[in-house]
């Protein structure tokens, strides 16, 4: 009868937990996991520290693209202001042209 | 339970002899777990004291005492779980350590000096490392956990973050490719 390969995976698997179900800890087992447990300790005021490292680097990059988008903004506004101030001038002097021509127009009729 | 509810108690409120108690009672089966999962021996301590570590910084958090066993079994297999992923099997390691387990076995089937019981052990040691030197890293620490470690299905979807089909899927392609690297060890001689 042939085994059933299935079966002998199985079989193969619990040989391989029965064979490896021992393993004695060296001698400095214990003062190494101190050792350990101390550089957490000293390291772990470092995680809160990361934390807002990130959520810094995170708020000044979005300040950053904030003010690149308004650098943007304001290197385009004085065109418009400028263009603005164009026109303004422009109907400014056809009113002080329409004035004097009035203006003239009144002298002469006196 | 092999330390008293009280020891535990102690320890989670920072009593340091107690937690040396916890330690002391619970790190064979710790390093055995580690053992088995990992492969070979080289970082099985190192994985160990991590699990150690992560318990002494997350006791506190543990409201159910009686889960206390369970609970460490889970941080166990997690902690190695992230070392096996982060750790990138380099083939020639596996290898290296694969041929000194042939070659124990070599020797003392030669020499006839070891006893019949330890020889099955180690060539069972050296044929599970050899078929799981041949399969992917995927494969190999989900058939470990489910057919070394012996988790159950809900075990494992905590861990995966799978649906449970999905899960069972996996486990029968990786059983499957197993057999076939199984087969294909057989074939080359190699076992």
């Amino acid at each position: 009868m042939i085994p059933d390969p299935e079966h002998k995976l199985d079989q193969l698997f619990k040989a391989y937990r029965q064979a490896c179900a021992d393993f004695e800890p060296s001698a400095d087992f214990m003062p190494v996991l101190w050792a350990k447990i101390e550089a957490a300790g000293t390291m772990s005021w470092l995680v809160p520290m990361r934390i807002w490292a990130t959520r810094l680097a995170a708020a000044a990059s979005l300040a950053a693209a904030v003010l690149i988008v308004s650098l943007g903004f304001m290197q385009r506004a004085p065109e418009d202001l400028l263009e603005a101030g164009y026109i303004d001038v422009l109907v400014e002097d056809a009113v002080l042209a329409s004035d004097g021509d009035l203006w003239l127009l009144g002298e002469n009729r006196q | 339970m092999l330390v008293e509810l009280e020891t535990i108690q102690r320890a989670q409120s920072g009593d340091e002899a107690a937690f040396n108690q916890i330690v002391q009672a619970y790190r064979k089966r710790i390093l055995g777990t580690v053992y088995r999962l990992i492969g070979h021996p080289g970082d099985v301590e190192d994985v160990s004291q991590d699990v150690f570590v992560r318990l002494y910084h997350s006791l506190s958090q543990l409201r159910s005492l009686e889960v206390f066993e369970c609970w460490l079994h889970r941080l166990t297999v997690n902690t190695t779980y992230d070392y096996l992923r982060k750790k990138r099997r380099s083939t020639a390691i596996t290898m290296a350590d694969l041929s000194d387990e042939q070659l124990v076995v070599a020797d003392a089937v030669e020499g006839g000096k070891q006893h019949g019981e330890e020889l099955r052990q180690q060539e069972a040691r050296a044929t599970v490392q050899a078929l799981l030197g041949r399969i992917s890293e995927e494969d190999r620490i989900l058939l470990l956990l489910r057919e070394v470690e012996g988790l159950s299905l809900k075990e494992l979807n905590e861990i995966y973050d799978i649906k449970e089909n999905a899960l069972k899927v996996r486990l029968f392609r990786a059983r499957k490719r197993a057999l076939k690297e199984l087969e294909r060890l057989r074939a080359d001689g190699e076992i």
